[in-house]
């Protein structure tokens, strides 16, 4: 351990800025609350923004869970994990999703349903959803005080005409308790409806763009759509219309990562999240 | 009649402004730049009614303040003073007609955006101004409708396509850029943009200037056919005789930032009493 720098790396003043930033964003669900992002000893755009919101909210005795992309041990995680250990003395680190008190993911939601003493913190690259559509951070506040997002309809009124659905595949623009619309991180379709009446706390860290924003416990997430044309997740389903499984733990429920297997050249398909693949292939094996 | 929008010294000027801004300019002045401090008196002491149904043109020449009254109206342009009064006309079941007034000048930004996105239908000279060209003449359309909350994809198609073709737009090009579009097109679905909230009351910056003469006549042809069917109230900004004469059921006209005449079309074109509108009319060719 270092001696050089405080528990949690951030000096104590600088922690309570980002608690005191999450409370009000806890306040306003999906509003987006600027704070002074410290610089971290590593690049922003390394999840700099979920770093800080971990680091600030962790404390001696808690047991934190790290994913890049639904996997504990991809680069991303691995560095951030032990990071955080280095600088957290008397904190435990785990994979398993049900044993964490806090959760800091990069682009995916754990596929285990989380609990209410769960707070799950989200690596966030853009924060606003509307800059897709308004350049200018002005009238964004504007459109977003107003809850004007005709503008993001539009967007996915142009996907439908030309390839007769919803293309976007992550960073679906979700709206919070009937009134901000939010960038829910870059996480697949599939983990959207997560966020809807969701136990744990979800706090969202971006670093470089200095935004915190949260969905609180319990509050609504509705995906943009059209009435007639709702929100729909990815469905995995193959040329013969019937749904892909997991090819190590045979689970049809989850989402899927695709790889090429090197040997036959084939799409194989695997659980993305590690830890329930695990926990599926076990139940299994009983 | 009932009146649709009742307008009361409206004025509208840019720089710093000093007392004597208003007393030393205008057509007496041959000026709209005061001398004192050298700001624009762009529009000063309008104060005219529009009734519903009714076409009123706004005549002058480059510089006289018509596009700044209609910009003011439609919110582009904050007024520094004067007052307005829309009208909204409400339909209901079994009862007569009655209305709803707002003071235009006294909304908060967010009713001003409201009323200009629902009530109010804006048609510019240039496209640009009132399109996106990165989305589809059908996009355009639907960003309208879903400004106004109507959140059905069928139904947003419905209506598109319903105003394009009352536009005379193939409804087959509705899904490409309005970019890839001639000129009148491109004029034809600002309009089928403008009504497809349909508005009570209807602005048209220079419409027709700048397309070629047999597409200026079907514009105004479509115009002249809106107005009848739906009653749609205009305000027609131009500096074209041929539009006013065509168009507008009275004329305002304007020069230096005032009105100098007002009145029936007819009167003004056939028996004008200001000298500079005499002079227009003479040389028109």
């Amino acid at each position: 351990m270092n001696p050089a720098h405080p528990f949690g790396f951030l000096d104590e003043y600088a922690k309570k800025e980002i608690r005191r930033a999450s409370l009000k964003a806890v306040a306003i669900p999906g509003y987006q609350v600027p704070y002074s992002s410290r610089e971290m000893p590593m690049g922003r755009g390394f999840g700099t923004g979920g770093l800080q919101l971990t680091l600030a909210l962790i404390g001696e005795g808690d047991t934190l869970k790290v994913i890049d992309q639904g996997a504990d041990d991809s680069v991303n995680a691995v560095n951030l994990r032990s990071f955080i250990e280095l600088t957290c003395p008397g904190i435990h680190t785990t994979t398993s999703t049900t044993e964490a008190d806090l959760i800091q993911s990069r682009h995916r939601i754990p596929e285990h349903p989380l609990r209410e003493d769960q707070v799950l913190v989200l690596q966030v690259p853009y924060p606003d959803a509307l800059v897709v559509v308004e350049p200018s951070e002005d009238k964004r506040k504007l459109l977003h005080g107003e809850a004007d997002y005709s503008r993001l309809l539009v967007k996915l009124y142009e996907d439908i005409v030309q390839f007769d659905e919803i293309t976007l595949s992550h960073r679906y623009p979700t709206r919070i308790n009937g009134h901000y619309v939010i960038d829910p991180s870059p996480i697949p379709r599939w983990d959207v409806p997560k966020l809807h009446h969701s136990k744990a706390l979800v706090l969202l860290g971006a670093g470089r763009e200095k935004k915190i924003y949260a969905v609180p416990p319990y509050t609504t997430a509705e995906p943009l759509a059209f009435d007639d044309i709702p929100f729909r997740v990815e469905s995995f389903v193959d040329e013969h219309g019937t749904r892909r499984t997991c090819a190590r733990c045979g689970c049809d429920s989850s989402f899927l990562d695709e790889y090429v297997d090197s040997s036959s050249g084939n799409a194989v398909y695997c659980c993305s999240d590690a830890h329930w693949c695990k926990q599926q292939a076990e139940a299994n094996n009983e | 009649m009932n009146k649709l929008l009742q307008v009361t010294g409206l004025s509208k000027r840019y720089g710093k402004g000093c007392p004597r801004c208003f007393e030393c300019t205008g057509p007496k002045y041959e000026t709209n730049i005061c001398a004192h401090c050298g700001t624009l008196v762009a529009a000063h002491n309008l104060s005219f009614d529009l009734y519903q149904g009714e076409i009123l043109g706004i005549m002058g020449e480059s510089g006289s303040g018509k596009s700044t009254a209609v910009k003011c109206l439609y919110f582009d342009e904050t007024p520094c003073a004067g007052s307005a009064i829309f009208y909204d006309p409400q339909y209901h079941h079994n009862t007569d007609y009655a209305s709803k007034p707002y003071q235009l000048f006294e909304l908060n930004k967010a009713q001003q955006r409201r009323l200009a996105n629902q009530r109010f239908g804006m048609v510019y000279q240039n496209p640009h101004l009132g399109l996106n060209f990165d989305i589809s003449a059908g996009g355009n359309i639907a960003e309208r409708l879903l400004m106004a909350d109507v959140h059905h994809y069928a139904d947003i198609r419905r209506r598109a396509s319903e105003l394009l073709t009352r536009t005379e737009v193939s409804p087959q090009r509705m899904d490409e850029c309005p970019k890839n579009f001639s000129g009148g097109m491109q004029q034809r679905v600002q309009i089928a943009k403008a009504l497809v909230t349909n508005p009570p009351l209807l602005f048209l910056d220079e419409v027709t200037t700048g397309l070629d003469l047999s597409v200026q006549a079907a514009i105004l042809d479509l115009i002249l056919e809106i107005q009848q069917q739906a009653k749609t109230s205009m305000i027609v900004v131009t500096h074209d005789l041929g539009v006013i004469r065509l168009l507008a059921d009275r004329t305002l006209v304007m020069q230096h930032g005032r009105i100098i005449e007002s009145g029936l079309t007819d009167q003004i074109l056939e028996d004008p009493q200001h000298s500079y509108t005499q002079r227009l009319v003479a040389s028109a060719l």
